[in-house]
């Protein structure tokens, strides 16, 4: 078994009900090192395409940032995209027993994926009709019982979304998952997972959170990544949060108006620059957001030519348009003005938040200090910028 | 003895604490032997942490305030998790909590 991964990989074809672990070789997660670049690889064996959830050698690691596991989506031409999952479902996943799961075929009616301590059942739920996200959450978290499950729900949109919170996915994974008649994919982590060298690994990864904090100063909630105009409509905004052993706390909770939830967790900061930018009155600014993940929709600039205003986005009167046509990047940063880079692709494959490695700007050398601690082996910057760079391209 | 104190109004709900805890005893990353346990509701924007102490006394971090209870006191918790009585007591990783030295925020403390 690798260190920092369990060396399993599941296969589930929805065509046929058939759940496959595999063994993954060793020298795999040598040459490829973990999350996107390994997921790219499995999906390329895939014949129509898939959907795949991966984690990095980091996600779920304390160190700055370890928060994220990669979700893909291979369409039928073999073309990939990747998108995090963050808060803390990047530890749950890492410690669910699998270190990637490739999702092939389409189920004859709709069902959802349970995957928890080396298990995976596939579970019907055809009486979910409703086309509603939140609802998926809350049915596949009463059913099995545990708060901590963490939900990836797809719903009537492009995005798919994590609990109560969307906007990480601007791929298509929400599209990806219905189309397979996939309304959820459920993980919790009670695993353990050995580290080479313990000590030293805490040891640095306490100086790394350290020396992050000095670099983001005050720096917190959503509104910090937004330009003050829009900041200053966002109403009943109450704490802020970080993901998973991250310093950085970008999102905020904010008061929905209703009782249940009476608050969601604001991460999608593209979408809240588009509403803030729409007629109507700021106590609604939050409701539209709410209707828009609800429906599995994230705002994009053609919600600004349709003339709605928050208050009809808000109370459901009228339809939204979709991000399904929309281009899509080969990696979600989740944050406008940070584009796809060496450094960005080298997140995805160490399990380092998209957002944290775009406005920290971390140095990579730390990075791959800690990751040298926690396998046993060195890795240089030169080698993880390498495979980013060949994941941008998308080359094996 | 020391034991830990924790300050809710700087805590960012990260949980780095509930695996270095893991971490520092075990030399392993779970979440479920940890003396610390990370709590969030999302739908009430509530998060905080519950920390056993030695002498079985339960620390709750709770948003609005931090109390201390014995273990037969408190109810809730994560269904199918470890309970937290059941989980080994924080022992101050001999002197030098590894918790507060990861904190970014000073959210954990070391008290007397």
């Amino acid at each position: 078994m690798p260190p920092m991964f369990f060396g399993k990989a599941l296969w589930v074809n929805l065509s046929d009900g058939r759940i496959e672990e595999r063994d993954l070789p060793e020298e795999l997660f040598a040459e490829r090192i973990g999350g996107a670049a390994i997921s790219s690889s499995l999906m390329n064996e895939t014949k129509e395409g898939c959907i795949s959830i991966g984690s990095g050698p980091l996600t779920g690691a304390p160190c700055p940032g370890g928060s994220a596991a990669i979700a893909g989506v291979c369409e039928s031409d073999g073309s990939q995209r990747f998108a995090p999952i963050l808060i803390n479902a990047g530890l749950e996943f890492k410690l669910s027993g699998f270190d990637f799961v490739v999702i092939e075929g389409k189920a004859e009616s709709p069902v959802y994926l349970w995957i928890r301590d080396q298990v995976a059942d596939i579970i019907k739920c055809e009486e979910w009709t409703e086309e509603d996200s939140w609802k998926t959450y809350s049915q596949v978290q009463s059913e099995q019982g545990d708060p901590r499950i963490q939900v990836l729900a797809s719903s009537m949109g492009d995005c798919a979304s994590l609990g109560l919170t969307s906007g990480w996915d601007r791929i298509g994974l929400g599209t990806a998952m219905r189309s397979r008649k996939l309304k959820a994919i459920a993980f919790r982590g009670l695993g353990e997972l050995e580290i080479e060298k313990p000590e030293e690994f805490l040891a640095k990864g306490s100086e790394m959170m350290r020396a992050a904090k000095n670099t983001i100063g005050n720096k917190a909630g959503i509104t910090s990544l937004l330009k003050p105009e829009a900041a200053s409509r966002i109403k009943g905004s109450t704490r802020n949060r970080a993901c998973f052993s991250c310093p950085f706390p970008c999102l905020s909770y904010a008061g929905t108006g209703t009782e249940n939830p009476e608050q969601i967790l604001l991460m999608d900061q593209i979408s809240l620059k588009v509403l803030a930018q729409l007629p109507g009155s700021d106590d609604n600014l939050i409701k539209a957001l709410a209707r828009l993940h609800r429906e599995g929709k994230c705002a994009n600039e053609q919600l600004l030519k349709s003339e709605f205003s928050l208050d009809e986005i808000a109370n459901g009167s009228h339809p939204v348009p979709d991000n399904k046509d929309r281009p899509k990047k080969k990696l979600d940063t989740i944050t406008e003005g940070i584009e796809e880079s060496e450094e960005i692709a080298a997140g995805y494959i160490l399990g380092i938040c998209p957002r944290y490695i775009g406005i920290m700007k971390p140095d990579l050398e730390q990075y791959c200090a800690i990751l040298s601690l926690g396998i046993g082996k060195e890795i240089s910057k030169e080698n993880i910028l390498e495979l980013g760079s060949c994941l941008l391209k998308q080359e094996k | 003895m020391s034991h830990l104190n924790y300050y809710p109004e700087r805590c960012i709900g990260c949980s780095g604490c509930e695996v270095v805890c893991s971490l520092q005893r075990d030399g392993y990353i779970s979440t479920m032997t940890s003396s610390i346990l990370f709590h969030v509701e999302d739908e009430r924007g509530y998060f905080g942490i519950i920390v056993k102490r030695e002498g079985g006394e339960l620390l709750l971090g709770k948003p609005e305030g931090v109390e201390i209870k014995r273990p037969g006191e408190i109810s809730g918790g994560s269904a199918s998790a470890k309970p937290i009585t059941m989980r080994p007591a924080c022992n101050m990783c001999g002197g030098d909590p590894k918790c507060v030295r990861y904190c970014p925020v000073n959210a954990l403390e070391k008290g007397d």
